[in-house]
């Protein structure tokens, strides 16, 4: 009686309410828990196909007598009433050349339900060099199984399926490669994957997920594939076995080409997991990794000429292809303010034009090829052509970095006093100049391969809604906006006037937080006692990314260093010498913030290495001491342990988990 | 998504005023508000460090649960002593300003700099405030004036404006420049009085993340009238994440702000009358960390982890619920901020970009009315728990079948 009453007075907000439900695409909470967003560039190391036809995916439906069709809205997995359903996803231009390793591969499903009931499916691959749609003629029970590879899928009924949760299937990576590795099969050409019970699947026993009619390809069955080495090579050791990570990884810091050495590499690489475990995410200076010719009248950069440490650079390579998400961090970026070279007349005003360099004293106009200037201005156009540089050597070396980051904290290395960016001139310059930079890498919609993401910012420096120290609101606001990036609405909101803009692939962002407050809030609501600052973001800017197909990076993270006056309960982070309970406690802090991140997909730690200074102790006059807090390596080797190098406990306690992921 | 609010109007700059006498803070009575909704199952396994190679292996854990660090709390509940109090609160629309003109401003990219304008509308006309030598940006309006600032972006030693700080009178068109540069301005603005800052000189450098001020700034006083210029205190404190004008306020011809001494670490509250030149120092013992100051007529309000306001009229302290009814333990109630306006208090309560209520409240005598307490649901005091690491997969909505 109630809920008849409360539909007659409310019918609309119901109706409204349950259409969201219907459409609202997963929530970030499931993305996180592995619904990837469609990529079909694998050159990078990871690539995910969805079906993105009618006609690719195809099955019996139990609630119709079993009646088999290419259209219905699901897919049925389970057995009818006496008879197996057999059902078949088929995914279109796959861009694998033959013969590609692949490390990884398997399904994954927007499910619908509820459902609690146990079944059991196994997978089998299409024997088939180009699989065709399905068809009523063609069914996939009708389909040729490649003989001996198949892959058992038991779902018990504690597994209870919620509508418009995710669920990944067990590896199919054999039969991924054996079809891969047929002799007809070339890049573009499409494979299909079959599903049927098994007999541990009772009779009337199924489930379903979304099939591409129900929704289209936003939500329908995608394959994933990683590539890399085959799985061949490494049989034995898939038990509790860590290969990469699944959501963590490290800024390299800006020591890290001086002071490379084997046991950062080997703590980064996969295949022995007491010894190592490639990163998710790996962040790199561009100048600690590029070295570049210049040319033209500007001394603009024309290409990548080397690398300052070719055993540093392989290994990023070789990671990037074991499935590692490489992020460049263009540098230096001093942005391109016109009195950057003191001319005089000229003011602190940031040039936003591609070409546009600030004056000299003596007269004309500013160039690269003065050594030096790079570190005083950054025209646009400069900076694009630095990342089509590293693009093409990558390219020619047979990979690539997954994206850039096109400079670093902007509202505080470009505005370094706070009083400059507390109204929205300089949210609006920066949107301006990040906006056409993007346009300039991508003209007419010219290097799609070339993802540059949202600058991240400094916390806690009026860009975010709150200030996540306390989430108190900035007050004043931004001249009428909670926070600058509300000002940056092309770049960071990709919202315009109400209409939707793309001058970002992704958004990368900063978190330092207080020790002891790495957990997160269910529904990102920003909390004090929560240091994730995406809780402390725009709701629709929150909307924006958890709904959005880009991956979203935290390219720094770590506690807060007492050096800059905030590390209550946690005075250091732990010698190299012995292990300690700041050790302990540094190891754990990074964990549990990890795994609690909501709103990034993947974290990456500050940092590996730098140099300058190896203090305990901070003097919050010397910034180099804030830096070597951070460190997972110190620059000197420990003189009291016998171990090979300078690592520091907190370092492996936290890297060399297998729950961390 | 949410609609961004695309607004050309900058929000209107009330000015705020203040009046106290001294009086003496007890202690309140402060209880947590906020719990931290955060459950999950990525426990800390237990700690046993690998013996053989002395480093924590995988798996190790803290000897102790994670320590929390305490929050302070915005609730305090107020003193017997207090005998100034807050009254019934209601909701209000949000307060809008209904002057005899209006202004847009908007962005256009010259040349490859972006030039940000003004243009006011009064009597059927247009006024453009700048040109396109520079940048201009309108920082704190009233019904007869706006206060602006223009930055030139190319050589100024020939310009017909040169950049700083500009008062513009609407009625009569007369336009004064208040000060010289680039970084003067964060500007508040009533009567003939217009408060601002000067960090020309400011030296770059991190600030502390912990409320503690980094640096101090001059905060002058203009006359619009008389032309003349009085600096107020060398001291106004510089802290990460505070916005600058949240330290100051002017009502009328009383000025006041937050002072804080880099050498003692001590701050003072205090007020100017700014037609005698009168200073005094307000009697509020144990400051630690006052923020989001406001003034308005005999109204100061600030926030020194619990929400401070003091009576000048009365010369009494006393206490200012952190939300108003039915917003108490809500998420929204970290981010409240409360502001004197009208000899009132203003609670805004902010629960999207776009959806924003106001709250409003006088202030009365105890014993003579109503009070916002009686009406309040303070939760008991509570420990916070600590926080427990969330599962990573939420609940998605339901809607089968």
């Amino acid at each position: 009686m109630r809920c008849r009453l409360t539909y007659l007075v409310a019918p609309l907000p119901v109706i409204a309410f349950l259409l969201l439900l219907i459409i609202a695409p997963p929530e970030k909470a499931t993305a996180q828990s592995g619904w990837p967003p469609l990529d079909s560039n694998c050159s990078d190391g990871e690539c995910v196909f969805g079906v993105s036809a009618g006609a690719d995916d195809a099955g019996p439906n139990p609630v119709t007598s079993c009646s088999y069709a290419t259209t219905w809205n699901e897919i049925y997995l389970g057995r009818c009433t006496g008879t197996s359903i057999v059902s078949g996803f088929r995914f279109a231009n796959i861009t694998l050349p033959r013969g590609t390793g692949i490390a990884q591969a398997y399904l994954v499903f927007t499910v619908d339900g509820i459902y609690i009931t146990p079944i059991t499916v196994a997978f089998y691959g299409e024997n088939a060099t180009h699989a065709q749609a399905f068809s009523s003629t063609s069914s996939p029970a009708s389909r040729p199984r490649l003989s001996g590879l198949s892959t058992v899928w038991s779902i018990p009924s504690s597994d209870s399926w919620v509508q418009g949760q995710i669920r990944q299937s067990p590896d199919i990576t054999a039969m991924v490669q054996a079809i891969v590795d047929k002799s007809g099969w070339q890049s573009g050409n499409a494979l299909a994957i079959l599903v049927e019970p098994t007999s541990a699947t009772a009779t009337g026993a199924y489930r379903r997920v979304f099939a591409f009619e129900r929704a289209g390809i936003a939500y329908s069955a995608r394959l994933v594939i990683r590539t890399g080495p085959r799985k061949v090579y490494l049989p034995l050791m898939q038990k509790n076995y860590q290969f990469i990570k699944a959501k963590s990884g490290i800024h390299l810091g800006s020591g890290v080409q001086a002071n490379w050495g084997t046991l950062m590499q080997t703590r980064l690489t996969g295949g022995n997991p007491a010894q190592g475990i490639y990163p998710a995410v790996l962040v790199v200076l561009s100048n600690n990794l590029y070295t570049y010719t210049r040319g033209g009248p500007a001394c603009t950069i024309s290409a990548v000429s080397g690398v300052t440490n070719q055993t540093l650079y392989d290994y990023i390579k070789s990671a990037a292809q074991h499935g590692t998400k490489v992020i460049v961090r263009i540098y230096p970026s001093p942005g391109n303010f016109q009195n950057a070279l003191g001319a005089p007349g000229t003011t602190r005003t940031l040039l936003t034009g591609s070409g546009q360099r600030p004056p000299k004293p003596g007269g004309g106009t500013g160039d690269y090829c003065t050594p030096g200037n790079d570190n005083l201005f950054r025209s646009i156009d400069d900076i694009a052509n630095e990342m089509k540089a590293i693009r093409d050597y990558n390219s020619a070396r047979g990979w690539s970095v997954y994206a850039f980051e096109p400079a670093n904290e902007p509202n505080s290395e470009w505005w370094p006093i706070i009083e400059d960016i507390q109204v929205k001139k300089p949210w609006v310059d920066m949107d301006t100049y990040f906006k056409n930079l993007y346009a300039e890498v991508h003209p007419g919609g010219a290097n799609p391969d070339i993802r540059v993401l949202a600058v991240p910012m400094a916390q806690s420096r009026f860009a975010e809604e709150k200030n996540v120290v306390d989430c108190s609101a900035y007050e004043p606001q931004v001249e009428g906006r909670a926070g600058g990036l509300l000002w940056m609405e092309y770049t960071w909101l990709e919202t315009v006037n109400g209409s939707s803009v793309n001058y970002n692939d992704g958004w990368s962002w900063h978190n330092y937080w207080k020790y002891g407050e790495e957990a997160s809030t269910a529904n990102n609501a920003c909390d004090p006692n929560s240091g994730h600052n995406f809780q402390a973001f725009p709701n629709s800017l929150k909307t924006t990314i958890l709904n959005s197909p880009d991956y979203a990076f935290v390219t720094e993270a770590d506690v807060y260093s007492p050096c800059i006056g905030d590390a209550q309960w946690m005075s250091d982070k732990g010698d190299s010498s012995g292990q300690n309970q700041n050790s302990v406690n540094a190891a754990n802090a990074m964990r549990v913030f990890i795994a609690n991140e909501r709103g990034a997909d993947y974290v990456a730690i500050w940092n590996l290495t730098i140099q300058y200074s190896d203090s305990l102790t901070c003097n919050i006059a010397d910034t180099n001491d804030e830096f070597a807090w951070h460190e997972a390596f110190r620059g000197t080797t420990s003189a009291t342990t016998s171990l090979p190098s300078n690592e520091r406990y907190w370092f492996r306690g936290w890297w060399l988990d297998p729950t961390q992921p | 998504m949410l609609p961004i609010i695309h607004s050309q109007f900058r929000g209107f700059a009330f000015c705020t005023g203040v009046l106290l006498l001294s009086a003496v803070l007890v202690a309140c009575a402060p209880m947590s508000i906020l719990e931290l909704e955060i459950s999950g199952d990525a426990a800390l396994p237990a700690a046993t460090a690998t013996v053989e190679s002395g480093y924590p292996g995988p798996g190790a854990t803290l000897a102790s649960p994670l320590p929390i660090p305490p929050y302070n709390s915005l609730i305090a509940t107020p003193l017997p002593d207090e005998y100034v109090v807050v009254g019934a609160i209601v909701e209000i629309s949000k307060p809008k300003a209904d002057f005899p003109y209006t202004y847009v401003e908007d962005f256009i990219e010259k040349s490859g700099i972006v030039l940000e304008r003004v243009f006011v509308q009064y009597l059927g006309r247009e006024i453009r405030l700048g040109d396109d030598y520079g940048s201009s940006n309108v920082e704190a309006i009233t019904e007869g004036y706006i206060v602006w600032t223009y930055h030139a972006h190319v050589d100024e030693t020939n310009l017909p404006l040169q950049s700083g700080l500009y008062v513009y009178e609407v009625k009569t068109g007369k336009l004064t420049r208040v000060a010289d540069g680039w970084r003067v301005g964060l500007s508040e603005l009533d009567g003939e009085w217009i408060l601002y800052i000067s960090w020309e000189n400011a030296r770059t450098g991190n600030l502390p993340r912990n409320d503690t001020p980094g640096d101090v700034r001059p905060l002058l006083a203009y006359n619009i009238s008389t032309g003349q210029t009085i600096t107020l205190t060398t001291n106004l404190p510089v802290i990460l994440g505070r916005g600058a004008p949240s330290f100051y306020g002017v009502s009328g011809n009383r000025a006041g702000w937050v002072e804080y001494d880099m050498q003692t670490q001590q701050y003072a509250i205090k007020v100017c009358d700014l037609n005698s030149g009168n200073t005094r120092a307000l009697n509020v013992p144990n400051l630690k960390h006052p923020l989001f100051f406001s003034l308005s007529d005999d109204l100061a309000v600030w926030r020194d982890t619990y929400w401070r306001g003091y009576s000048l009229t009365q010369d009494a302290l006393f206490t200012i619920p952190y939300a108003p009814p039915g917003w108490e333990n809500k998420p929204e109630a970290a981010s409240i901020v409360v502001t004197a306006r009208h000899s009132a208090l203003e609670w805004q309560v902010r629960v999207s970009d776009s959806e924003v209520h106001y709250f409003s409240g006088p202030i009365v005598p105890r014993g003579q009315g109503p009070t916002a307490w009686e009406t309040l649901a303070i939760p008991s005091q509570q420990t916070i728990a600590p926080p427990t690491p969330a599962p990573l997969e939420g609940a998605p909505p339901t809607a089968y079948p």
